[in-house]
C-alpha cells in the first residue's frame, strides 16, 4: 500500500512538472483552436472524430511533435464531445459515440431544456475526460510492468487477440469483422519485410516496396465512405435554437456523481479493449445506468441520468483507449489507431519502453488531455449558442472540402501521387464494405499490427526451434490463448444462435 | 444508403468469393515464398512466407464460412434487385466520379487549378438548390475562396507540400 502511494505521488509529481511545462501560449492556443475545430467536426453530421484525426495526421506531418499531438488530442476530445450537440439539437448524433445521448438529450431539447441538456452533456464530457486522464496515469505504469514481461509469444498472441476482439465488437457479424482484420494483416504483409528484406506481394512495383502507406489507407477507409455516404442521409430542415442557460448546476452534478463514477470506469475499461471504441462505451454505460437507476421509467423520455451516463463514458473512453496504445502499442479505438500512426510518423515508438525511456512524453500526453478537456468545457458552453447556425452548412459544400483535405493529407506523408490513389482505392473499397456490414476498424488494426504479428511469430518459433510449446507453458501467453479461444467460441455460438432465431422485420 | 437484402446477400456472396479466390492465390504465392527462402539458417517457419500462408488459409476459411452463411438467405429472398439506375442517379455517385476526376487531373494541372475546378463542379452539382443559377453562382463564389483558403492553410500554417 505504501509503495503504491509513493509511486502514485511520484507519478502525480512528474505529471505536474510536465503539465506546467506544457502551459506555453502557443500550445494553449493550438489546443484551444483544435478543440473548437473538434467540436465543429463532431457536431456536423457526417464528419467523425476518426475522419478528422486521420486527415490531420498527414497535414500535421511537418509540425513539431508536441504541437502535432496537441492538435490531434484537441480534435479527438472536441469531436467526441461535439457529437452530443448535434444529438441534442438535431436528434442526429454528430458522431457514432453520441448515439445514446440523442435518446435523452433530444427529448430534453424538445421540452425546452436544450440549454440545460447541453450544459449537462458538456460537464459530463469534461469530467469523463478527466477521469480518463487520471486512469491513464494510474493504470499505465501497472500495465507497463506486466508488458515488460512480454516476449515474442505474447506479442504475437496480443496482435491476434486484438484483431479478433476488434472484429467481434466492431462488426455486426463477427465473421465479417475477423475477415476484415485478417485482410488488414494480409495487406500489411505487402512490401519489404524486416527480417530478411524479402519483397512480398510487390509484383515488381517499386512503389509497393515500402508497403501500403498506413495514413492514406486510413484516410480512405475512414473519410471517403463518410463523404460518399453524406448525400444519402436526410437532414432536418430546421435546427432547434438553444433555450435557456447552458451553465450546469452543481446540485445536478452531485446528484449524478455515482452514475458519473460508474460510467467513467465502464468507459475506460471498454476504451482499453481494442476496437470497442466510444460508441460501445456510451451504449453499455447507458444500459448500465438504466439497469441500476431508481427512475428506470423516465429513461427514453428525456432523462438527464441517461445523458450523463453516455457522455461521461464516451469521453472517458478516450483515456481508456490510450492506455493500451501507450503501454503495448495496441490501440483501444479507431481514433487511437490513427494516433498510433501519427506517433510512428513522428518517430515515437509506443510500448512498454516508452514509459521508461520517455516518461516525460507519456505525462505530456496526459497533460494534453487535461488541457483539451478544460478548453472543451469553456468552448463547448460558448459554442452551444452559435452551433445551430453552423449546423446549417450543406453537405454539398462541406464534403467537397473534406475531399480536398483527404487528397492533401494523403499526399503530404510521402509526397507521392501514388498514395492519393491508395487513399482513393481504400476509400471505394471501404465504402462498399461499409454498406455491407464490414467496418474499417478491424482492417486498420490489421494494417497496424501486421509487422508486429509477423516479426514476433517468426522470432518466437525461431527461439523455440519451431516448437509451439512455449505458447502453452508461458503464463501470460496461456492466458492470451484462453482469451482468443473464448472470443472465437462465444462469437461463433452467438452467430449460430442468430441464424436459428427467426428474423425480426 | 443500405442496399435491399437480396442485393446485399448477392454482393456479400460475390465479395466472399472474390476474397476466396484472392486468398487462395496469396496462399499459393506464400507457399512458393517459403520454398524460395528456406535455408540452413532460415527454417521454413522463419521465412517471409510463413505468416502470409497462415493468413491465406484463415481468410479462405472465413470466406467459405461467409459463403455458406449467405447461401440459404439468398435462396429464400425475393428477386427485387438493387438497381444500378438508383445508384447512378444518386449524388454519391456524382461525388465519386468527381473525386476520381480530381485525382487523375492533379498530376496533369497544378493543385490550385485542379482543386478550383473540382470544388466548382462538386458544389454546382451537389449544392441543395433547385435553381441552376443559384447553384452556379454559389459555386463560382465558394470554389475560389475555399481553394485559396485551403492553399494558404496548407502552405503557410501546416507547411504541407501540395501535389
Amino acid at each position: 500500500m505504501l509503495v503504491f502511494t509513493d509511486s502514485l505521488a511520484a507519478a502525480l509529481q512528474s505529471f505536474a512538472n510536465e503539465f506546467f511545462a506544457l502551459l506555453h501560449p502557443m500550445v494553449l492556443l493550438v489546443s484551444f483552436l483544435s478543440v473548437i475545430g473538434g467540436i465543429l467536426v463532431g457536431a456536423l453530421p457526417g464528419l467523425t472524430a476518426t475522419m478528422a484525426v486521420s486527415l490531420l495526421v498527414g497535414l500535421t506531418y511537418g509540425v513539431d511533435t508536441t504541437l502535432a499531438l496537441t492538435i490531434l488530442m484537441g480534435i479527438y476530445v472536441g469531436a467526441i464531445y461535439g457529437g452530443s450537440q448535434a444529438a441534442i439539437l438535431l436528434n442526429i448524433p454528430g458522431t457514432p459515440a453520441s448515439a445514446a445521448s440523442a435518446i435523452e438529450g433530444h427529448r430534453l431539447a424538445l421540452k425546452g431544456q436544450a440549454g440545460q441538456a447541453i450544459g449537462l452533456a458538456t460537464l459530463s464530457s469534461f469530467v469523463g475526460t478527466l477521469i480518463g486522464a487520471l486512469l491513464v496515469l494510474l493504470a499505465s505504469p501497472l500495465l507497463t510492468s506486466i508488458a515488460l514481461r512480454f516476449g515474442a509469444w505474447e506479442y504475437f498472441l496480443l496482435a491476434v487477440f486484438g484483431i479478433l476482439i476488434c472484429g467481434t465488437l466492431a462488426a455486426e457479424n463477427p465473421v465479417k469483422g475477423w475477415l476484415g482484420g485478417f485482410l488488414g494483416l494480409m495487406i500489411a504483409m505487402v512490401g519489404m519485410e524486416e527480417i530478411q528484406a524479402y519483397h512480398r506481394f510487390t509484383f515488381g512495383q517499386i512503389q509497393l516496396t515500402g508497403g501500403i502507406s498506413l495514413i492514406p489507407a486510413m484516410i480512405g477507409l475512414f473519410a471517403v465512405p463518410e463523404i460518399l455516404g453524406a448525400f444519402a442521409r436526410s437532414r432536418p430542415a430546421s435546427v432547434t435554437t438553444v433555450v435557456g442557460s447552458v451553465i450546469p448546476s452543481l446540485r445536478k452534478f452531485t446528484k449524478y456523481l455515482p452514475v458519473t463514477l460508474r460510467s467513467g470506469l465502464i468507459g475506460a475499461a471498454i476504451g482499453a479493449i481494442p476496437g470497442a471504441g466510444e460508441d460501445i462505451a456510451a451504449w453499455v454505460s447507458y444500459a448500465n445506468a438504466k439497469r441500476f437507476s431508481k427512475e428506470k421509467e423516465k429513461f427514453g423520455t428525456g432523462h438527464e441520468e441517461g445523458l450523463v451516463a453516455s457522455e461521461v463514458a464516451n469521453n472517458t473512453c478516450i483515456g481508456g483507449s490510450l492506455i493500451p496504445l501507450l503501454t503495448l502499442a495496441v490501440p483501444g479505438s479507431a481514433v487511437a489507431a490513427v494516433i498510433l500512426g501519427a506517433l510512428w510518423l513522428h518517430n515515437v515508438r509506443p510500448g512498454p519502453l516508452l514509459f521508461i525511456e520517455q516518461p516525460a512524453f507519456f505525462y505530456q500526453i496526459v497533460g494534453m488531455l487535461v488541457i483539451a478537456a478544460t478548453f472543451m468545457l469553456v468552448g463547448g458552453l460558448f459554442a452551444a449558442k452559435v452551433l445551430p447556425t453552423v449546423l446549417r452548412v450543406p453537405a454539398g459544400v462541406l464534403m467537397p472540402v473534406v475531399a480536398v483535405l483527404c487528397v492533401a493529407g494523403s499526399f503530404a506523408v510521402n509526397m507521392r501521387i501514388f498514395d492519393v490513389f491508395v487513399m482513393l482505392t481504400f476509400g471505394f473499397v471501404g465504402t462498399f464494405l461499409k454498406s455491407h456490414g464490414y467496418t474499417p476498424a478491424p482492417i486498420v488494426l490489421g494494417l497496424i499490427l501486421g509487422n508486429m504479428a509477423d516479426a514476433n511469430l517468426r522470432r518466437a518459433l525461431f527461439l523455440a526451434d519451431g516448437s509451439l510449446e512455449p505458447f502453452f507453458t508461458r503464463p501470460i501467453s496461456l492466458v492470451l490463448i484462453l482469451m482468443v479461444v473464448l472470443t472465437i467460441g462465444s462469437s461463433l455460438i452467438a452467430v449460430w444462435r442468430g441464424r436459428r432465431r427467426p428474423r425480426e422485420t | 444508403m443500405k442496399p435491399p437484402p437480396n442485393a446485399a446477400n448477392r454482393a456479400d456472396l460475390l465479395f466472399a468469393t472474390l476474397v476466396l479466390i484472392l486468398s487462395a492465390a496469396a496462399t499459393v504465392e506464400a507457399w512458393r515464398m517459403i520454398g524460395r527462402t528456406t535455408s540452413r539458417f532460415a527454417p521454413w517457419y522463419y521465412t517471409p512466407g510463413f505468416l502470409p500462408l497462415i493468413l491465406g488459409v484463415i481468410i479462405s476459411l472465413l470466406a467459405v464460412f461467409l459463403i455458406v452463411q449467405q447461401l440459404p438467405s439468398l435462396r429464400t429472398s425475393n428477386s427485387a434487385g438493387y438497381g444500378l439506375g438508383e445508384l447512378a442517379r444518386s449524388r454519391s455517385l456524382w461525388m465519386a466520379v468527381l473525386l476520381i476526376g480530381y485525382v487523375v487531373l492533379l498530376p496533369v494541372v497544378s493543385y490550385v487549378v485542379a482543386t478550383m475546378l473540382f470544388l466548382f463542379l462538386a458544389v454546382a452539382a451537389l449544392y441543395p438548390s433547385r435553381s441552376l443559377v443559384r447553384r452556379v453562382v454559389t459555386s463560382l463564389t465558394v470554389s475560389p475562396v475555399l481553394t485559396l483558403t485551403l492553399y494558404w492553410v496548407f502552405e503557410r500554417v501546416f507547411y504541407v507540400p501540395l501535389p
